[in-house]
């Protein structure tokens, strides 16, 4: 344990700086608009993915309801800056608080269910958050919200696709290393440990309710952070950018790219929201392709291709112990 | 208006509860859930409409009988079994032993192939189905039965009539019990486990495969996209039932049809799904694992 | 282990860039033209429509020796109505310098996602299917050759009260298009002197069963029953609407107007009631032309969306022959400058705000049939 830490610890003063390195040199390589805009949308389904990491990967908690914060965020940063007038900052600011208090408050029916119960209680959320998108005086309900101001710094206003692969990606970096210094904290530690058995967790003193409260809100903030960026980078947001398919989606990602990890979740986010790209000429066949891909990785590789066997065999065990425990 | 509703929500809640038994069946067993049952049950409305074709039916205001009927249903739901052994031999077999998550992933994967398959092999746009009893109805006091809610409710109780007997008192019936109750104990009995699966997976996809036609039939519609909300609607009602437990998936469909209506109704039409949701949000926090407990030995 | 992990990750990363850099060459021969529109999703059969008018219209143009001497090329994407796939589809399309207009897309929302990149990337885009009163400020790089919700709306209010129908109930989509007719209905309907009974929503692409919402609207009794649905739920609705022995008539507007309607609704459609920009079976030749292709290429009947995505395509060809523009800005200016010109919806022309005038006419399902309303 302790020379895997050190291992680990000796690898990211390596990996860390090289990850960014590429991330700050790539656009000298892409002139290309369209490459830069496909690679900001890879960039917030990044943080997305990493946020719901915390919560599934991490916490055990299972959640198929992420778009429903990523809507709350886009939806509480786009009213305030245009009822209230805030900048970007501030309101993004404000939809992270929006994000986490929505995550505490569905992390309250999460201390009393598991598994696939909780997993249609979070998809119910995200469906209701778009509902309520729809319907509400305060959203323009389906005609959404168009016109929603670039994030500005001083006279400088982000309103390209560059300054916005910036800003999105150094966020997701951002989300990223915290995610990772959880891991690794004494917090992220507790959060694993309700993972993996949550009666021995109890047992040594890990106040379980409070994690998994907490796990949904850290959770649930990035995800505002990054519907926060998206409506300020489309400027138009609408109930059906929001739909069970992203939820679906963004849980894909996380899985593809190996539940647990830091750069897996971002992986996948890669494969998941870039892959349809360069495949657009493809676009009958690419959903097809994609669901048999997703059977074959999972018959292959079931901990995600950066996933290591640990985390699979974990849930496995919790599993088994559960089916002993009905027993 | 009231009781109107009602009978709207009885005949929907019929559909929905066949879809859930397939749900609460697989889920009993292989305690994951099987998202691709919802492209089955599309599988089966397109079966009849083939199966209609066949018979030189018209699709567009065309009449059928009950023989007529029957004559689809029966092929559709074998055609809906064998496909559902087969999903669960190339995408779950495999990895029947991983984790609950990837038996999750395969099967999200598993649906996207369905779906998008048939939309390429049928195409993408709705079709016509034809009609039982061209819209005939009786009338009782203000409300108003029409003959094909009547047929779809008669069938629903008939079918899961067929189930519950074939579940308590064939030996296979009892050999699927004794897995979902007791997995090692059965397998160390004696008991095929892999035969079990299958027929699990058959009998959960025929139901689906009916309530497909009986669907395609009601609403006169078949398209390649009806199973997503179709399965996410089904696995509510059989969470709210209490996952695992047969007549529960019954209850759950019957009741969230009705919820529903009634909600749309009393509350408002645009938040009707979201009413569904809430009911089963706060019924989940006051009784867990849903209103009828799996059962235990 | 951990290296192993960063390294795959990387090289995922060079993957990509490599296989997106490589951006083919086309020669410059021919004239690009980007379309976009749901050909999969929720609205994918009015997507598959609008994609097979825009191919006869590039297939009639290039049948007669294209525009100016060059071929036209149609670039054709996906947007699944998701506005997500706007925005990239948008980018995608500004990114292609050889693409001079871009005709799509049907949704509204997807659009408005796209049409602050288009206005950026100073690329002229006519929709076809997109109908809120939203749009007609998105921008000027943003026209449609679809009539809006507000006249549409409009139009359909007052023949409705004109037939002597007072009491009204409005079924809607909640979607941009059916809140837009909802709202436009709602005070038309007021000024014409009539009242709406009662309103209902459905969810588009997911609800089927109708049954509650025909049993609420029939308690409240209206005279008449106007619809902001799209064809193939509209037939839906009728459909179980005349199960449940609800006779009231049905009003739409050119959403109803599909061969689908007809196929789907069966003998409960008949009499329903409709406007449409675009009718088959106008005599003028132009129409004609159009209705001939189509029906060779796909052995259908056009409806409103297929004419109205033809129109899209041709309007670009149009402006294009009418000034000989070759760039971007030449093509907008073209557009702006076109006046009045025919396509298959008709005589029409740009206003400032890049929106059409249409003449709507008024249908009715007859014998399996639409035809042009007679009183």
């Amino acid at each position: 344990m302790d020379g895997e830490v050190k291992r680990s610890v000796r690898f990211a003063v390596v990996s860390w700086p090289l990850f960014v390195a590429a991330l700050v040199v790539a656009p000298v390589f892409i002139s290309n608009d369209y490459m830069l805009h496909v690679l900001v949308l890879i960039g917030l389904y990044a943080i997305l993915a990493e946020s719901l990491n915390i919560v599934v990967g991490f916490t055990g908690q299972f959640s198929l309801g992420h778009a429903g914060f990523w809507a709350v965020g886009a939806y509480v940063s786009a009213i305030l800056m245009i009822r209230l007038g805030l900048s970007f900052w501030t309101a993004s600011v404000m939809s992270m608080l929006a994000g986490y208090f929505t995550g505490v408050l569905l992390g309250l029916p999460a201390m009393r269910l598991k598994g696939d119960y909780l997993c249609i209680v979070t998809l119910g959320f995200g469906e209701i958050v778009r509902i309520f998108a729809t319907n509400l005086e305060v959203t323009r309900g389906p005609m959404g919200i168009p016109g929603i101001p670039t994030p500005q710094i001083g006279g400088f206003s982000f309103d390209s696709e560059l300054s916005m692969y910036y800003l999105c990606w150094a966020c997701a970096v951002v989300t990223m290393y915290i995610a990772a210094r959880m891991r690794h904290s004494r917090f992220g530690r507790a959060l694993m440990s309700v993972r993996d058995d949550e009666l021995a967790a109890v047992s040594l003193g890990v106040n379980m309710t409070y994690y998994k409260v907490q796990a949904f809100g850290i959770g649930g903030m990035f995800a505002a952070l990054a519907g926060s960026l998206y409506a300020s980078w489309t400027t138009f947001i609408s109930p059906d950018v929001f739909q069970f398919s992203d939820s679906a989606n963004i849980f894909c990602m996380m899985i593809l790219g190996g539940l647990g990890t830091i750069a897996g979740p971002v992986l996948g986010a890669f494969l998941l929201a870039g892959l349809p790209e360069v495949l657009r000429q493809f676009a009958e066949f690419r959903l097809i392709v994609l669901g048999l891909l997703m059977i074959i990785l999972m018959i292959y590789r079931p901990g995600g291709i950066l996933g290591s066997y640990d985390t699979a065999g974990s849930t496995r065990q919790v599993r088994r112990r559960k089916i002993a425990r009905e027993v | 208006m009231f009781f109107q509703q009602l009978v709207n929500g009885l005949a929907v809640g019929g559909i929905y509860a066949l879809i859930a038994i397939g749900y609460t069946m697989v889920y009993g067993i292989l305690f994951f859930v099987n998202f691709a049952h919802g492209d089955i049950y599309m599988l089966g409305t397109y079966c009849a409409f083939f199966i209609f074709g066949f018979m030189g039916i018209e699709v567009t205001g065309g009449v059928i009988n009950v023989p007529q009927f029957f004559a689809a249903l029966i092929p559709s739901m074998l055609i809906c079994g064998v496909m559902g052994i087969a999903l669960e031999k190339f995408a779950y077999r495999p990895i029947r032993n991983g984790s609950r998550l990837s038996a999750m992933i395969s099967a999200l994967g598993a649906s996207l192939f369905l779906c998008n398959t048939a939309m390429y092999l049928f195409g993408s746009q709705t079709k016509p189905m034809p009609k039982l009893f061209a819209g005939e109805y009786i009338t009782i006091g203000n409300t108003i039965i029409s003959y094909i809610q009547l047929a779809v409710l008669v069938v629903s109780i008939l079918l899961m009539l067929a189930l519950h007997f074939f579940i308590k008192h064939t030996k296979l019936g009892k050999a699927i019990r004794a897995v979902s109750d007791d997995q090692r104990a059965a397998v160390l009995m004696g008991i095929d486990m892999n035969r079990v699966i299958s027929a699990t997976f058959a009998i959960g996809s025929a139901l689906a495969g009916a309530a497909g036609i009986m669907v395609g039939i009601y609403y006169g519609a078949v398209y390649p996209t009806m199973g997503a909300v179709a399965g996410i609607k089904a696995f509510t009602a059989a969470i709210l039932g209490g996952i695992g437990n047969i007549p529960g998936a019954m209850l759950g469909g019957v009741l969230l049809g009705i919820i529903e209506s009634l909600g749309g109704a009393y509350i408002s039409f645009g938040y009707r799904d979201a009413i569904a949701f809430f009911v089963l949000i706060i019924a989940l926090c006051l009784m867990p694992t849903g209103i009828l407990r799996k059962g235990r030995t | 282990m951990c290296k192993m992990k960063y390294g795959r990750l990387i090289l995922a990363i060079l993957v990509f860039v490599m296989a997106g850099s490589a951006v083919s060459m086309e020669a410059a021969d021919t004239i690009k033209i980007g379309w976009y529109g749901p050909v999969s999703g929720a609205a994918a059969q009015d997507g598959q429509e609008g994609r097979n008018g825009a191919e006869v219209a590039a297939e009639i143009i290039n049948a007669s020796g294209g525009i100016n001497g060059k071929k036209l090329e149609l670039v054709f994407a996906d947007d699944k109505s998701d506005p997500k796939e706007g925005a990239n589809i948008a980018t995608m399309f500004v990114s292609d310098k050889d693409i001079i207009g871009v005709a799509g897309p049907f949704n509204s929302s997807v659009i408005l996602a796209a049409a602050p990149i288009y206005n950026r990337g100073k690329l002229a885009n006519v929709g076809w299917g997109v109908t809120s009163p939203v749009i007609t400020t998105a921008g000027e790089y943003i026209y449609r050759v679809a009539a809006t919700d507000a006249l549409e709306g409009d139009f359909m209010s007052k023949w409705i009260l004109d037939e002597g129908f007072k009491k009204v109930a409005i079924i809607y989509e909640n979607t941009d298009y059916g809140v837009g007719v909802r709202d436009v209905a709602r005070e038309a309907i007021k000024k014409y002197g009539g009242e709406v009974v009662t309103e209902a929503a459905y969810v588009q692409g997911q609800t089927k069963d109708f049954g509650s919402i025909i049993a609420s609207v029939k308690q409240a009794a209206p005279d008449a029953v106007m619809c902001g649905s799209i064809y193939n739920e509209a037939a839906l609705v009728i459909a179980q609407a005349r199960d449940l022995g609800f006779e009231a008539p049905f009003f739409g507007t050119d959403g109803f107007f599909s061969a689908g309607l007809l196929e789907l609704g069966g003998a409960a459609v008949e009499g329903a009631r409709c406007c449409s920009v675009f009718y088959h079976e106008v005599s003028s030749p132009k129409v004609k032309e159009f209705i001939a292709a189509y029906e060779k290429k796909t052995g259908k009947t056009p409806g409103t969306w297929a004419a109205l995505s033809y129109d899209s395509v041709m309007v670009f060809a149009e402006a294009i022959k009418k000034s000989g523009a070759t760039t971007r800005e030449e093509v907008k200016k073209g557009l702006d400058d076109l006046g009045s010109w025919e396509g298959a919806t008709g005589v029409q022309e740009f206003d400032e705000n890049g929106d059409v005038n249409k003449q709507l006419v008024k249908l009715i399902v007859k014998d399996g049939k639409f035809a042009i309303y007679q009183k």
